[in-house]
């Protein structure tokens, strides 16, 4: 432990780069594991406690995860001219990430390097995943809410979507390992609502992150507020979020032992990432590690000499034996660096095999492997999924200290479930910290429009814009969605990436159960903004990308970056793609770890359950290797 | 008291007229250390004749000379906005810290008609990584360096800090926001 109280994690210096694809594919690895974001570093540090050898393969560039590299990544950021949520990353034209600046309709003529994810419809969804080691963890924004009891059984509760094979009461051991690991900060008598329980003296690691003024004064508004939806009455409540970052640990955690937080990592001893500071830029980086990404677990489990990790391998497919239908090697093409497409390939050989490369990759991964000839149910890549955002924004009476704080410390979960889900989809309300940024590009549009439009200068430009932007409120209503098999991830021969893989082809349409919860939602909003005395300033514009008619009305439904479902879990190989270990239907020694597998997310951010989920399967994997590593029996 | 140099009057010079246009002192204006790298941007931008032009133009002139707003705007952002962007409610979203999503997720109409969308390259350059050039060899649009992202005083008129620095602390955001002037 270091002066500061958090745990240090050193990332073992050339980890990244020490492991050449060549001895890679030479070696004997009990696990392969497609990946180093959340999942596959979850899975890859359980079976290397277990004693079994793991490589993983990834996309992303091959650099340490250390604080000269952070730090690269945080001068990106504000040097960089387009500030977009991916904007602290590096260009790689080898394994590309969606960008909000490259969502638009495409067509087999637009240039390669135009765009990576390809949305052909009038509707594009600008949700993005990022393609660094530490995966969409680097840019998530650390809220991680469990999912609801009646979440894992819609379809038997309220006859919408899909049931889950497990429930809440099988996972939540799960959670409170993942709670663990990604260092939970919340209270439980903020938590338990809704049905969602908590074993008897259970405390989170850390305390929650306190309110901000903004948080409060919604809440002097909203505190009380009665909602009638489908007959029943709910009454509204201003709540913390549980966010993975660091706080105030709580003394009473694990019967009394307490909990030391996680730090930054870095190659060496790196006195940093403490508690929370408040920078407001948990999206797209933390700049002080205080958020938990997923190099905190994949540095633990690269120095305990069971793992390691082979860089800049993009996985192009998966080979399969076509007599018994086992995988029998992951082939990656290994580039040489960002400025090249020169690449080598190579195939990675394992007992078992674990795909973590996100939703959208690892349906493209397969669908490119042509799996789907091989799949019973054919869902591979069918049932995107992802939390449809309705944003809407008004101006409070007075200063309430917008743009400060974490991107979101509280919200309004109570409409999150009940039985109005027979008909319309149900959410959780955000209260953004950053003020109206997301909709409009708040503060920089108030300066321009300020100082060209008004022509406001000097203190009255300086008193003007403190005013205006202090008294800032966005509410982001986060929607939940159903599995729909037409939503869906394919491949297409015409659309390939700088190294000739194919690109994902997204076709998202948002359904109409979630536009009945969204439109429900505006007109929340709209009594929200009256009860605070604040002018609406929502505006929707039908000619943008993201507009979706309902009911004779436009609306922008904007990505969550939720990405899930594309193989998703079931209780039989007709109707699911894994089962509820995550182990593949068709193919013996393969699982499929991560946002995938979930059935349905509900109204709860999806890292959180994607972690209790990877925590679950490992256990599953280390059985299955076991089993597989037996010496075998032989009969007389 | 020393000889000033005709290159540190005429960098005074722009500083003082900096501070009447920003709302902010001299003093606070070079204690941002981007001073010299502010004169150095305009006058490379839009030349000398230009420059002096819109320090010497009325305030209140209705419509102002487009160069006070470049250099209004690049003190409260670090961001060299040229005069022909001036208005741009599009280039001004796109420019503004990523915080929570994909953005802007309600874009403007204010890009003009048949403008070129500037972003519409590809690769480095949509991703940010690379300065447009306008037609003219100009560069109509740059964060002048990352340290002037995090010296906008934007944040300070605000009673914040610039996202993704000089964060104030833990639980500072549960009181209200103190505005220094």
């Amino acid at each position: 432990m270091s002066y500061d109280g958090t745990d240090q994690v050193v990332f073992p210096a050339g980890a990244a780069t020490q492991t050449s694809a060549a001895e890679a594919a030479q070696g004997e690895w009990d696990a392969v594991v497609v990946g180093g974001g959340m999942a596959g570093s979850i899975v890859a540090e359980q079976l290397g406690q277990a004693g079994y050898k793991v490589v993983i393969l990834e996309a992303g560039p091959g650099k340490d995860l250390d604080l000269a590299e952070y730090e690269s990544y945080l001068s990106r950021f504000y040097g960089a001219v387009v500030k977009d949520n991916q904007s602290p990353y590096p260009f790689n034209p080898n394994a590309r990430m969606p960008r909000s600046t490259d969502t638009m309709p495409v067509d087999p003529s637009t240039p390669r390097d135009d765009f990576y994810l390809v949305q052909e419809g009038e509707y594009c969804t600008d949700t993005t995943f990022t393609r660094v080691l530490g995966g969409t963890s680097m840019h998530w924004e650390g809220k991680a809410l469990r999912m609801l009891p009646e979440d894992f059984d819609l379809r038997t509760k309220y006859g919408q979507g899909l049931n889950w094979p497990l429930g809440y009461d099988d996972l939540e051991p799960y959670y409170r390992k993942a709670e663990a690991e990604l260092g939970v900060a919340a209270e439980v008598e903020d938590q338990a609502y809704l049905g969602m329980h908590f074993p008897k003296g259970y405390v989170f690691p850390m305390h929650r992150m306190p309110l901000s003024y903004l948080d409060q004064t919604v809440a002097r508004g909203v505190d009380g507020m009665r909602v009638t939806l489908a007959d029943d009455e709910y009454t509204l409540q201003v709540r913390s979020f549980p966010q993975a970052r660091n706080g105030v640990p709580n003394a009473a955690y694990d019967g009394g032992k307490g909990f030391v937080p996680v730090g930054a990592v870095s190659t060496s001893q790196a006195e940093e990432g403490e508690r929370c500071q408040g920078n407001t830029n948990c999206v797209p980086l933390c700049p002080v590690q205080a958020k938990y990404h997923s190099g905190k677990t994949l540095a633990k489990a690269l120095s305990r000499g069971n793992v390691e990790i082979v860089t800049q391998a993009v996985a192009s497919k998966v080979e399969i034996n076509e007599h018994d239908r086992r995988v029998a090697g992951i082939t990656v093409k290994k580039y040489e660096s960002l400025d090249s497409e020169k690449y080598e390939e190579y195939t990675v050989k394992g007992t078992v095999y674990i795909l973590c490369a996100h939703a959208i990759e690892n349906a493209r991964l397969m669908l490119a492997s042509d799996m789907q000839r091989m799949s019973r149910s054919k869902l591979i890549g069918r049932n995107l999924m992802d939390h449809a955002y309705l944003l809407t924004w008004g101006l409070l009476p007075q200063p309430a200290g917008t743009m400060r704080g974490t991107t979101c410390t509280g919200g309004i979960t109570d409409l999150r479930g009940g039985r109005f889900r027979a008909s319309q989809a149900g959410f959780g309300v955000d209260i953004h910290n950053d003020g109206w940024g997301w909709a409009t590009g708040s503060p920089y549009t108030d300066l321009v429009e300020l100082v060209d439009k008004r022509g406001l200068r000097g203190r009255d430009l300086r008193r003007t814009l403190g005013n205006q932007i202090s008294r800032q409120l966005l509410l982001a209503f986060m929607i939940d969605l159903l599995p729909d098999s037409s939503n869906t991830v394919t491949v297409d021969e015409r659309y390939k990436d700088a190294l000739g893989n194919l690109k994902p082809v997204v076709s998202f349409k948002i359904p109409p159960y979630t536009m009945r919860g969204a439109a429900f939602a505006r007109k929340l909003a709209t009594d929200i903004f009256e009860k605070l005395g604040a002018e609406d300033r929502t505006t929707y514009d039908k000619d943008s990308y993201s507009a979706v008619e309902h009911d004779g009305q436009w609306y922008n439904i904007v990505g969550g970056n939720h990405l899930a479902g594309t193989h998703i879990m079931g209780t039989d190989p007709a109707h699911s793609v894994v089962d509820h270990t995550q182990h593949s239907w068709d193919h013996e020694n393969l699982y499929l770890v991560g946002p995938g597998s979930l059935p349905s997310i509900g109204t709860s951010n999806i890292s959180l359950t994607m972690a209790a989920l990877a925590f679950r399967s490992a256990g599953h994997i280390v059985r299955h290797l076991r089993a597989a590593k037996a010496p075998a029996v032989v009969r007389a | 008291m020393t000889q000033s140099t005709d290159a540190e009057n005429k960098l005074r010079e722009f500083v003082k007229f900096s501070a009447t246009v920003t709302g902010f002192s001299e003093f606070d204006l070079w204690g941002t250390g981007q001073a010299e790298a502010y004169y150095e941007t305009a006058v490379n931008q839009e030349g000398q004749e230009a420059i002096e032009k819109a320090m010497a133009s009325d305030p209140s002139a209705v419509p102002a000379d487009p160069v006070v707003g470049s250099i209004v705007k690049l003190w409260y952002v670090g961001v060299w906005y040229g005069p022909e962007l001036a208005g741009r409610m599009d280039v001004a979203a796109w420019t503004a810290p990523g915080r929570s999503g994909a953005k802007p997720a309600v874009p403007d109409d204010s890009r003009p008609e048949g403008s070129r969308p500037w972003l519409a390259a590809s690769g480095r350059h949509q991703a940010g990584e690379e300065r447009a050039h306008g037609g003219d060899g100009r560069e109509p649009l740059f964060v002048v360096s990352p340290d002037a992202y995090t010296e906008g005083l934007l944040w300070r008129a605000i009673g914040a800090h610039p996202s993704g620095a000089k964060a104030p602390g833990y639980g500072s955001w549960v009181n209200p926001p103190v505005f220094e002037d």
